[in-house]
C-alpha cells in the first residue's frame, strides 16, 4: 500500500462539478474560478450541464456525504498484505451491512493499526454520474466526497480540531476528531435551517457523554453563500472556530 | 509530501494514472539508488585503498618480525655455543676446587691437639675424596692413655680398625673422618 501510494497517483482533472443540496458549482482545478448554478434537482444539474460549453475531455465530480456510508471498524490485528486487508474488512462489513455490498464501491483508510474507516458508495450512482458524463463526451475520471476531501485538507493543513461540521443547505455532516484521528462521523438533515444548532449540540453532547472527549475547537464548512452566517451561532455558543472552508478548498 | 494523502480516496472506476508523477517517483528512485551506488563504488575503493595501505603496514611488520626471528636463532646459537663452552670451565674449575679443598695443615693441626701427649702417632695416611678420612695408627703406652685417646677422639666420627696390645704397648688402627671444609 505505502510503495503504491508512493508512486502511483491518479490525473486530477481539470474542472470539477461540486454538486451539493441546492446548487451545482464549476470548480476550474487550473485558475481556481467558481461558477455557481443553482438546482433543485438531478434533472437540472444534467440540463444545465448539457448546456455548457466545456473546453475539457475529463472531469470529477464532488459529491456530498449524503450517498456515502462511513463505518467505523476495529481489529484486534490486521494483516500486512493490503489484499488481506481488504477481505477481512469487507467480510466484517458483510456481517454488520444489511445490504447487498456488490451494489457499492468500496473504499477504506487505515485510521491506525487496527482501525478502519470504510467507505461505501452506491454503484448506482457511480453509474448515473458517469452516464451524464459520457454524454458531455466526459471521462469521470475523480469522484470525491466532502468529508475526505476536507480530511484530507485538514491533514495536510496539520490542524487539531475536535469536530468538523459540514453545512450543506438542510444536510449537516459532523466529524469529530481525537488526536486528529476521526473517531465518530454522523450525518442527518433537518427541515429548517433553525433546528441545525440544535441537533449539532445533541450530537455533541451524546459524544462528550459517550468518548468521553471534551469538543471545544471546530472547523466548519459551508457548501454555499447562505450557509456562512450559521458559524457564528457556534462561535457564540462558546466553541472555538479554527478554520473556515469553503468549495473552493475541496480541489 | 512523500506520500499521497490516505484520505485522497478516488472512487472514481475510470480513474487515470499520472504518468509524470510516476516517472518523476521513479527517476527519484532511480537517482537516489544511483546516488547511493556511486557511493558504495567510491566508498569501496577508498576502503580498498585504506586495506592496501594496511597490509603494506602489516607485510613491513611480518618481515621485521622475520628479521628479528633469525637474529634470535643466531644469537641462541651463539649462546649454546657459549653455554657449552662454559660448562667445560665451570667442570673444570669445579674439578680444581674439590681438589684444593682438602687442608692438609687444618688436618695434621687438630691431629696434633686430638692425639694426647703420651700417644705418638706411627702411620699417617689422608684421602682426599668426597668423604674425607684420616687413617692413622698410633700407639699408647699404656691401657689409660689408650682410654684418654679414645676420650679425646669422642667429638669426631671414627672407627676403630684393629687394636693390637704388644708389650705394655697398645697398637691402634683408627678410621677418623672430617668435615670437608672447603674454603
Amino acid at each position: 500500500m505505502d510503495i503504491e501510494r508512493f508512486f502511483v497517483n491518479y490525473k486530477k482533472p481539470d474542472i470539477y462539478f461540486y454538486l451539493n443540496e441546492s446548487c451545482f458549482k464549476i470548480l476550474n482545478n487550473n485558475n481556481n474560478e467558481e461558477k455557481t448554478y443553482q438546482i433543485n434537482s438531478f434533472n437540472e444539474f444534467k440540463e444545465i450541464l448539457l448546456s455548457l460549453n466545456l473546453n475539457s475531455n475529463s472531469c470529477g465530480i464532488i459529491l456530498n456525504s449524503r450517498d456515502f456510508i462511513f463505518n467505523f471498524l476495529n481489529f484486534d490485528k490486521l494483516p500486512v498484505i493490503e489484499n488481506k486487508v481488504k477481505e477481512i474488512v469487507e467480510w466484517r462489513l458483510s456481517k454488520i451491512f444489511p445490504e447487498n455490498l456488490d451494489n457499492y464501491i468500496h473504499n477504506y483508510i487505515s485510521l491506525s493499526k487496527n482501525k478502519i474507516l470504510s467507505v461505501l458508495f452506491k454503484k448506482e450512482i457511480h453509474d448515473k454520474l458517469n452516464e451524464l458524463s459520457n454524454l458531455k463526451n466526459l471521462r469521470m475520471i475523480d469522484l470525491k466526497n466532502t468529508t475526505l476531501s476536507l480530511l484530507s485538507k485538514l491533514n495536510r493543513n496539520r490542524l487539531s480540531s475536535d469536530l468538523l461540521i459540514e453545512i450543506d443547505s438542510l444536510f449537516v455532516t459532523m466529524t469529530f476528531f481525537n488526536n486528529r484521528v476521526p473517531f465518530f462521523i454522523r450525518k442527518f438533515e433537518v427541515y429548517e435551517k433553525g433546528e441545525i444548532i440544535e441537533e449539532v449540540f445533541k450530537v455533541k453532547t451524546y459524544v462528550e457523554n459517550n468518548y468521553s472527549k471534551k469538543v471545544e475547537k471546530f472547523v466548519y464548512y459551508s457548501a454555499c453563500d447562505s450557509d456562512i452566517e450559521l458559524v457564528n451561532d457556534f462561535v457564540n455558543q462558546k466553541m472555538t472556530l479554527i478554520k473556515h472552508y469553503n468549495s473552493k478548498d475541496l480541489i | 509530501m512523500i506520500l499521497k494523502d490516505k484520505y485522497l480516496v478516488n472512487f472514481s472506476q475510470y480513474k487515470e494514472i499520472d504518468k509524470r508523477f510516476f516517472n518523476f517517483r521513479i527517476s527519484l528512485v532511480f537517482f537516489i539508488s544511483l546516488i547511493l551506488i556511486l557511493a558504495s563504488i567510491f566508498l569501496m575503493f577508498n576502503k580498498s585503498k585504506a586495506e592496501n595501505k594496511k597490509i603494506n603496514e602489516i607485510r613491513e611488520i611480518e618481515n621485521k618480525i622475520e628479521k628479528i626471528e633469525l637474529n634470535k636463532k643466531d644469537m641462541e646459537e651463539k649462546l649454546k655455543y657459549l653455554k657449552s663452552k662454559w660448562k667445560n670451565d665451570v667442570k673444570l674449575v669445579n674439578l680444581l676446587m674439590e681438589k684444593k679443598s682438602f687442608d692438609y695443615i687444618m688436618i695434621l693441626n687438630k691431629l696434633e691437639n686430638i692425639i694426647p701427649i703420651s700417644c705418638y702417632i706411627n702411620e699417617l695416611s689422608i684421602s682426599n675424596s668426597k668423604k674425607l678420612f684420616v687413617e692413622i695408627s698410633v700407639i699408647a703406652r699404656s691401657f689409660t692413655d689408650l682410654l684418654s685417646l679414645y676420650r679425646s677422639l669422642a667429638k669426631y666420627k671414627y672407627n676403630i680398625k684393629s687394636e693390637i696390645k704388644g708389650n705394655n704397648v697398645y697398637n691402634v688402627k683408627l678410621e677418623l673422618f672430617f668435615k670437608n671444609e672447603k674454603k
